[in-house]
């Protein structure tokens, strides 16, 4: 990590402050993100050998800013800067998966963190994510399966059309501020 | 996960109107929660429809859905017995379209023979005549389970414009607390007639599957 967790922090704490955002800070931002990127493509190398195939993605500078500007969390303990996410058939597949993740990265030393959102879902949104602490940097693993995927997709679309990033969103508030 | 759709551009506003579908972001969160209910319910469902653990069990499993295929090529002359055979004549006497559309409906195979019976009232609508009645039957919705957020809140709305009342057919109003009227399956009313039933549910309906939908990943894996 090419920065201590309070100086990420910090970091963090300048980006979710409101104004636009300095240069500087982006490119440390760039710097801490090159740092996850790096662990998250040792984590779907090791997805790989298990047999997955894994997308990965690490948040962006805008969705990331929002979240924090959003949510009260610090920088260093956002967990799903860096993520990978496995499709299986079905919940079958799905817990032999997460044992099969937890089993490989713990071998190697890692911390693995299981959230299980079959049990706890959240507005119906269900998976199993493995948190893999890798050098300390989180990341989060999701396994969905085919269906809860395809719920989740139906739901981003609807976000996308009638939610935070939609330009087009026809809304009408109905209540005056709290 | 639904952040975009339970904040939108306002996080203060989980009350706004989402004017397209005259629904707030909280009701439509509501409706998705419940699709992810259903969904889960189907899943543990279908763990225990398909125990297929071992290449065995897999075989088997095929050979049944083989023979299952196999019979949908069987005509419904073969199929079918005498009694039911007669009693399908007899209705069929009764609904000319449906005639119509079943000519020659011995030699039909019982995959055809479902098609055949269900394309012209789905385009249609059923219309069966007996003595001075005649009724016509709108089975593409009346005849299928609907689950229709969107329509039926819409029309409940309207519907209380009007006035209100609580009739047939639609759901009663949503108490406080409880998430009522956001997502309704509308279920087909019970025919009045033979000729009426026979269109909901016919004597000769044979399955075209073995066990329904398989399974949404590859098959055979």
């Amino acid at each position: 990590m090419p920065m201590t967790k309070s100086a990420l922090d910090r970091l963090g704490a300048r980006l979710a402050a409101s104004g636009p955002v300095a240069n500087a800070d982006l490119e440390e931002l760039s710097r801490a993100v090159g740092a996850y990127q790096k662990v998250l493509d040792e984590v779907k190398g090791q997805l790989t050998e298990l047999g997955y195939r894994a997308t990965t993605r690490v948040k962006t500078t805008g969705t990331l800013v929002d979240k924090l500007r959003r949510e009260t969390a610090r920088l260093s303990q956002v967990q799903t800067l860096a993520g990978a996410r496995i499709v299986v058939r079905d919940r079958k597949l799905q817990d032999e998966a997460r044992d099969a993740i937890c089993e490989a990265f713990e071998s190697m030393g890692c911390t693995c963190k299981v959230i299980d959102r079959r049990e706890n879902p959240t507005y119906g949104y269900r998976a199993v994510h493995v948190i893999v602490y890798w050098d300390g940097i989180p990341v989060e693993s999701q396994i969905r399966t085919e269906l809860q995927d395809t719920w989740a997709q139906i739901v981003e679309r609807m976000g996308d059309r009638w939610g935070r990033a939609s330009a087009m969103a026809k809304i009408r508030n109905t209540r005056t501020p709290r | 996960m639904g952040t975009g759709l339970r904040y939108g551009e306002d996080p203060e506003y989980p009350d706004a109107e989402v004017v397209a579908l005259a629904a707030t972001r909280r009701e439509l969160m509501q409706a998705v929660g419940r699709l992810g209910d259903l969904i889960a319910k189907l899943e543990e469902t279908r763990l225990g429809i398909l125990p297929v653990d071992t290449l065995d069990e897999l075989s088997q499993f095929w050979i049944e859905f083989e023979q299952k295929a196999a019979d949908d090529e069987r005509t419904v002359g073969v199929t079918a017995s005498p009694d039911a055979q007669g009693a399908f004549d007899q209705l069929l006497s009764r609904a000319p379209q449906l005639r119509a559309a079943l000519t020659g409906w011995r030699d039909m195979t019982l995959r055809d023979f479902g098609r055949a019976r269900t394309k012209p009232l789905l385009q249609q609508g059923c219309t069966a005549s007996s003595g001075t009645q005649r009724q016509s039957l709108p089975v593409t919705t009346a005849m299928i389970p609907v689950i229709s957020w969107k329509y039926s809140q819409k029309k409940y709305r309207d519907h209380e414009r009007r006035g209100g009342g609580h009739s047939i057919g639609w759901p009663p109003p949503a108490k406080c607390g409880e998430i009522g009227r956001h997502l309704t399956v509308t279920v087909a009313p019970a025919p009045s007639r033979a000729a009426l039933a026979f269109c909901a549910a016919s004597l000769l309906t044979f399955p075209s599957s073995a066990f329904g939908v398989l399974s949404t990943g590859p098959w055979p894996p």
